[in-house]
């Protein structure tokens, strides 16, 4: 019976050798190996024969002498988990006991069964984490690609003046097909990639007939998580691969830290190869390629311009925690376990610490979380133990950081765009009274990962220009030479503009241009030439590049008007003088609009991530700093643009420092003269906004996306409207001359959109995000659960041992009912608390969601009825057969 | 003989039911055992399973019949899909494919033998006819366990060219048919609730990358209808210059 028995566990794992090619009979193979009770898995049988002789189990040898027990072979594992006793412990050389035997054999299998429990809780947090985050995790060409989709139809929709308006630093994406002559070459390496990953699996068969071959994958599995943010973002953070040491010092770490030399000279050869592509490069932009994806092998290689790397197509193995060096491997496969247990004892994991929230310098400053296994009082491991208290180190290690930007996942394309990765702001955020509340109440601790902050913004009296050039500055347009007119560092006297402008640019570059200004635009036209001057040179804030950008978007701003209208704009009218509060909102809503270009250029090159410093906040100081002459009382805290109690001084100052460090260090790239800076591509750019866009006979030029060529047409209408005579009986808006009654002839106005009021641009407001007070919540629910008020720690809502058997027994049956339903109510809580937990969170997430959509949905539905109707109405239009005629006799109008 | 061997059967076989109990119920949401879903009537030899196999085939065979079939649905489901952007529902916008729509078809919930208003099938249904599979595999096997004496008897003897049949071999078969049921009831639930959680990524984001797509091709469009437009519109300042006196010229007669 029990040969028979033996028989079935080995027939067991033969019965579905074959090929598990396909997810679901991936995952079967898997849960098979999980749940073999006969047999444990490579890396737990190694580790189990290792980890015995910690503390070993005496026998007698023959000459009944006490002698440690010995693990002679792999094999004995899973001896141990079928209980072959005698297979076992069946040796001629010996005198081993049936009792000491067993003791042995429970050991081993304890072993075993503890980690196969943690590596199945592993591969469960694994499925459970790909169930939610696949699909979003934006490597391009894996089974659900979000990400792809939405980065294409932002691509379709953006207007190329995004980069300049919008107040964030972005990166663009442009996908390109493999090049065609080393298509093949590339497939060709990549399957190389793929057969050395699959040489990482160490394998192992055990001695008897029929014996499944054992694998172990974590070699392979860390491998591919080493490179999964790419093998060149390892290498620009590690150094060269050669130079490190391929294995941690400390083993625990060895799948999160080891180095694979020659995978990373295979990624890097890729890498060049693809480098190799004539590719023209925009603003920055990430070059991504079709993956190389083995689906058989579930391995996914990613390939951009700048960095290859590793991925699961679909991530179903996890970096299992190590449980011993390699080197210990190795020699388990040349030599007995207790002469590698002897030579490798301290590469055996018998613990280890949680990974830092905080990084790699906080690591040891983990009191709550680590399980320090060298007896060493892990509350002394920092520096600045004396400058905190516990509460300070509970509270700055139980918080988890949000990730850098630029490392991690904030590395990828489209990763670094997500709210985890970059700092949103939007001026236009408005809260209720309530959400200042919350916002309040989150300011004081806790996690919050998304929320909206417009204190900035309160009581601010004007945040841009409108009007003048639907697309304003950014350079939509590309470049048309015919267009241009040269632009030198002199005065050219005689300069005129093009027939296909408005103005022309003068650029002066001067040693000194005014006493009081660094740089100066004309509200004055010489022969409809706008002049700017700038100084020659400057240092900090005053670096000329950044000033010519700042004046050349006044500039933008003025070309197209008269000098009267940019005189009432900016508050300057002398003939009809402004109030002071409507001459501060023309000077904040300039001058903000200029240094709002200003400092997103700053944000592009590094500058304001250094000093630590928002656009939105930068573009905020500029403009109180360069208005504060309207400033009602200088020496108050409000400011007159804004109203956010951040000193502008102290915030030029910070920037003007991080500008000359950054030059200092070489990690600013800056023409650093007012010449050099005529010659670079962004000051170019600028230039393509000058002419008009829809004047007969002129070229526009534009990249064909749906933003772009609204920006056209909005721009058509817009100098339609300021060019020609498009109402009947008025003239052009720019020129000021009597109407013509007499002419109109045409049929009455249809009122199109006259009834349609367009909805508020308010765009949807971040929804608080916090985690921190959701956990809160589920800690009260765990005591209102029990029937208690809140208590710290919340565990002490837990179960009550006393709370049924408390109840007056008024039966001695009732008393024995109670200690039998004890476990129950246990069960009960546990129950309650799972369901509360779900309750919780999707009360939590639709409330979250019905604030963001509360007002994007309806806004937007507005605006979709707003097209129905006014193109249901142009279908109604009745056009007239001919051309208004002025001279129709005295029949009147023909119809 | 058959009965003399049954009642063997039952009388070794009721602590081994206990052992398979004990070990093999794999642990259903944290729930304690009896407190699992109360199963249906599901015998495998009822009318409205009599199309899913387990009541012809050997218990050897159902692992092969069960797994290749949630196999080839989890790789149909995986599969890119073409979606009909101008659908009226997910039913229409997202329709099962036909191994979905097969199996589910021989399942009682959306099998129509009545003209009843059947219960509507998408993609979106996946994992519900997963799990209901599931749950009429598991219970054939508990079936089977439950009578695997006879049952491993009935088997032996439908076997053609077999006529005889001793206590030992009945034992041996008894346990080899155990050792499958036991295995089967560990790994098929545990295995297909870490596939469906997998697949959950699938089944949250593939309506919206479904939308996310018919935005794309109408964004196409749209680009399409912005330029067409953006090209009329360059016509703007002559057509409206036009009209201008200065070129409304007297009609010559």
């Amino acid at each position: 019976m029990i040969k028979l028995l033996i028989i079935i566990g080995v027939l067991i794992p033969t019965a579905y050798a074959e090929g598990d090619d396909t997810l679901y009979k991936k995952i079967k193979t898997a849960v098979e190996l999980e749940s073999r009770l006969e047999e444990a898995t490579l890396p737990d049988q190694r580790f189990a024969i290792g980890i015995y002789h910690d503390d070993e189990i005496d026998t007698n040898d023959l000459n009944n002498e006490i002698v440690p027990f010995e693990i002679k072979k792999e094999d004995y594992v899973d001896y141990s988990l079928r209980m072959q006793v005698t297979t076992m412990c069946g040796d001629d050389e010996m005198k081993n006991d049936l009792f000491m035997c067993i003791m042995v054999q429970d050991r081993l299998t304890n072993i075993v069964s503890r980690n196969v429990w943690l590596r199945k809780l592993g591969r469960d947090l694994q499925a459970i984490v790909t169930g939610y985050e696949m699909g979003i995790d934006g490597y391009p060409g894996k089974p659900v690609d979000i990400i792809g989709r939405f980065s294409s139809i932002m691509h379709l929709w953006r207007a190329a003046n995004d980069t300049y308006t919008q107040p964030f630093v972005e990166t663009l994406t442009q996908a390109r097909t493999l090049p065609p002559e080393i298509q093949d070459e590339l497939k060709e390496d990549s399957q190389a990639i793929v057969e050395s990953l699959k040489e990482l699996i160490r394998t192992w068969t055990a001695d008897e007939e029929d014996a499944e071959e054992k694998k172990d994958k974590d070699d392979m599995a860390a491998a591919i998580r080493r490179y999964r943010h790419g093998v060149q973002y390892v290498i620009d953070r590690e150094g060269a691969c050669e130079d490190a040491e391929e294995y941690p010092e400390d083993p625990a770490n060895v799948w999160l830290e080891r180095r694979w030399c020659e995978l990373e000279e295979d990624l890097i050869e890729i890498r060049d190869k693809l480098q190799t592509d004539d590719v023209e490069f925009g603003n920055d932009e990430h070059i991504l390629y079709p993956s190389f994806v083995d689906q058989e092998s579930n391995i996914f290689i990613w390939m951009r311009y700048d960095d290859v790397g590793l991925q699961w197509y679909v991530q179903i193995e996890p970096v299992q925690a190590a449980l011993y060096h390699p080197n210990y491997g190795d020699c388990i496969e040349g030599d007995t376990p207790k002469n590698c247990y002897n030579t490798y004892s301290e590469f055996l994991v018998r613990g280890g610490k949680y990974p830092s929230k905080l990084g790699e310098e906080e690591k040891e400053d983990q009191p709550f979380l680590s399980l320090d296994t060298e007896g060493q009082d892990p509350n002394n491991g920092s520096e600045n133990d004396d400058e905190e208290t516990e509460e300070e180190k509970e509270s700055n290690n139980a918080v988890v950081p949000e990730p850098k930007e630029g490392d991690g996942v904030c590395s990828h394309p489209y990763g670094r765009n997500g709210y985890l990765c970059r700092v949103i702001e939007y001026e236009a955020c408005d809260l209720t009274n309530k959400q200042e509340e919350e916002l309040q109440v989150a300011g004081t601790g806790g996690i919050v990962l998304t929320r909206c902050q417009p204190e900035r913004f309160k009581n601010d009296v004007a945040r841009r220009v409108s009007g003048s050039n639907i697309c304003g500055i950014g350079g939509w347009k590309e470049t048309v030479e015919a267009n241009l007119v040269e632009d030198t560092a002199e005065e050219q006297l005689d300069m005129r503009p093009t027939a296909c402008a408005n103005c022309a640019i003068d650029v002066i570059c001067k040693d000194v241009c005014r006493e009081d200004a660094t740089a100066t635009t004309s509200f004055f036209r010489r022969h409809d030439v706008i002049e700017i001057c700038v100084n020659k040179t400057g240092s900090g804030i005053e670096q000329p590049y950044y000033l010519l950008a700042h004046e050349l978007t006044h500039a933008q701003l003025m070309c197209d008007e008269s000098t009267l209208q940019t005189l009432e704009r900016t508050g300057n009218d002398v003939t009809d003088p402004p109030s002071d509060k409507e001459a501060a909102a023309g000077c904040c809503a300039s001058e903000r609009e200029a240094y709002f270009v200003q400092c997103k250029m700053f944000a592009l090159d590094g500058i304001l991530d250094k000093a630590l410093i928002t656009i939105d906040q930068c573009a905020s100081a500029y403009a109180n700093f360069s208005c504060h002459t309207f400033d009602d009382d200088p020496n108050d805290d409000d400011q007159v643009c804004t109203n956010d109690g951040i000193d502008p001084d102290f915030l030029l100052d910070t920037i003007g420092e991080s500008i000359t460090k950054m030059l200092e260090d070489g990690s600013l790239d800056i023409p650093e003269t007012c010449e050099d800076s005529l010659e670079d591509p962004r000051i170019k750019a600028f230039y393509n906004s000058y002419p008009l866009s829809c004047k007969p006979g002129c070229q526009s030029k534009y990249q064909n996306t749906i933003g772009n060529n609204i920006c056209f047409t909005g721009q058509c209408i817009e100098e339609t409207h300021e060019r020609a005579r498009d109402i009947p009986g008025r003239m052009s808006l720019t020129v000021v001359d009597q109407g013509f009654p007499w002419d109109s002839c045409e049929l009455p106005d249809p009122d199109i959109g006259e009834v349609e009021a367009p909805p508020a641009i308010t765009p949807p407001i971040f929804p608080l995000y916090r985690p921190a007070l959701m956990l809160q919540e589920l800690d009260h629910a765990l005591c209102q659960i029990n029937g208690l008020p809140a208590r710290t720690p919340p565990i002490l809502c837990g179960f009550d041992h006393t709370k049924r058997l408390g109840l007056p027994p008024l039966t001695f049956i009732q008393s024995i009912d109670d200690i039998r339903l004890q476990p129950k109510e246990y069960e009960a809580t546990g129950l309650g608390i799972q369901y509360a937990a779900s309750a919780i969170g999707s009360r939590v997430a639709t409330d979250m969601f019905t604030i963001y959509l509360n007002s994007g949905a309806r806004q937007f539905a507005d605006i979709l009825n707003t097209m129905y109707h006014i193109l249901n109405q142009v279908g109604d239009i009745e056009f007239p057969s001919q051309m208004c005629s002025r001279y129709s006799g005295n029949a009147g109008c023909p119809q | 003989m058959k009965i003399m061997i049954f009642i063997i059967g039952l009388v070794l076989g009721a602590p081994m039911i206990q052992a398979a109990g004990d070990l093999a119920i794999p642990a259903y949401s944290g729930r304690p055992e009896n407190e699992h879903p109360i199963l249906a009537p599901c015998s495998r030899f009822e009318d409205r399973y009599d199309t899913l196999g387990f009541s012809d085939a050997f218990v050897e065979e159902w692992p092969e019949i069960y797994h290749e079939q949630v196999d080839k649905v989890v790789e149909e489901f995986l599969k890119p899909q073409e979606f009909e952007c101008n659908a009226d529902d997910y039913e229409s916008f997202m329709p099962p494919g036909p191994e979905l729509e097969s199996l589910a078809g021989k399942l009682p919930t959306w099998k129509i033998t009545i003209p009843l208003k059947p219960v509507p099938l998408s993609q979106y249904d996946i994992g519900r006819v997963l799990l209901e599979y599931l749950r009429i595999y598991e219970c054939a096997l508990m079936e089977f366990d439950e009578f695997r004496y006879f049952d491993t008897t009935q088997e032996e003897y439908s076997k053609p060219g077999v006529k005889d049949f001793f206590i030992s071999d009945l034992m041996e078969e008894t346990l080899r048919r155990e050792s499958i049921i036991r295995r089967e009831r560990i790994i098929a639930r545990k295995t297909l609730h870490r596939v469906l959680s997998i697949i959950g990524t699938f089944g949250r984001l593939r309506p919206l990358e479904a939308e996310l797509e018919c935005t794309q091709r109408l964004s196409l469009d749209i680009r399409n209808i912005a330029a067409l437009t953006a090209e009329t519109s360059s016509c703007l300042p002559r057509s409206w210059n036009a009209k201008d006196a200065l070129r409304d010229f007297e009609e010559k007669e």
